[in-house]
C-alpha cells in the first residue's frame, strides 16, 4: 500500500510542486517533459470524458486505473490541480487530496506573505508538512511493490 | 443485507467493439442519456484515438513497470473499463459507478460471443461491422441478464 508521487498544477498549468515517494521506473524524459505531458494529458482526458459521457456530469474526471497503479485526480475550484499515483488498494483518495488542499496549500502557501502564488511552491514547510502526511497516511507504505 | 432498491443505478450505458485497426465493429446503447453531439463515425474516432493516447500516456508515466496497462477510468457518473485481446480487439464498455470490474464480463463477450458467433461464422467476414442478428441478440440479452444491469436508472 503506498503513495507513489504528487504533482500540483496551478490553472495556466505551471507545475507548482512534484514530489515522489515510491516510484520505481522514470518517464525517460525531463521533468518539465513530464509535467508538460501530465498537464497535457489530463486536460485531453477531461475534455474527452465529458463530451463521450452517456449521462450528464457533475464533477468530471476523477481517477484513472490500470494493472498496476491508480492515478487520482482533484481539482478546486480556482483551477488548482492535484495528482497523485497510488497503488490499487485506494480507490478514493479525494479527501486525502481535498485534505492536502485545505489543511497544507491554504495554511502554508496561501496564507504565507512571502510566497507568491503562481511560482513553483519552494516553502520548506509545506514540503516537509507535507511529507509528513504523506508518510502518515494509512495507505502509505515505504516498503511496497 | 443491503437490500437494491429500485431507484438505484445499476446499468450498463453503451459498449464499443474496435479491431486493431481502429475500426469501429460493433457500437450498441441501452442507456445513453446525452450523445456527444458529433456524428457516430466521429464519436467513434475519437473513442479510439482517445483510448489509445491514453494507454500510451498511462504505461509511460507509470510509476512501476506495468503488467497489463489501462484497465478502466471513472468520473463523478460513469467508469470506462477498457479490455484488449491479445489479437488487438478492443471492448470498451460504459457503466455507472457500482460496477468497479468488467473484466470478467468483457472478456465473456469475447470468449463466449464474439469468437462463437462472428469468429467461427464462415458468412461473417472478420474486419467488417459485426453484423450478425444472433450475436446482437445474444449480446443484448446477455447486457440485460447482468446482475448490475437494470433499465431503469438516473
Amino acid at each position: 500500500m503506498t503513495v507513489h508521487n504528487l504533482y500540483i498544477f496551478d490553472r495556466n498549468g505551471n507545475c507548482l510542486y512534484y514530489n515522489e515517494w515510491n516510484r520505481k521506473k522514470q518517464a525517460g524524459i525531463s521533468k518539465e517533459e513530464e509535467y508538460k505531458l501530465m498537464y497535457g494529458m489530463l486536460f485531453s482526458i477531461r475534455s474527452f470524458v465529458s463530451k463521450m459521457s452517456p449521462l450528464d456530469m457533475k464533477d468530471g474526471f476523477l481517477s484513472f486505473q490500470t494493472s498496476k497503479y491508480r492515478l487520482h485526480y482533484y481539482e478546486t475550484p480556482t483551477g488548482l490541480k492535484f495528482v497523485m499515483n497510488t497503488d490499487l488498494s485506494v480507490s478514493n483518495a479525494r479527501e486525502t487530496l481535498q485534505h492536502i488542499y485545505s489543511n497544507l496549500y491554504v495554511e502554508y502557501i496561501v496564507k504565507n506573505p512571502v510566497c507568491v502564488l503562481g511560482n513553483t511552491l519552494d516553502s520548506e514547510l509545506f514540503s516537509s508538512r507535507l511529507d509528513a502526511f504523506i508518510r502518515a497516511l494509512p495507505y502509505y507504505s515505504p516498503r511496497a511493490a
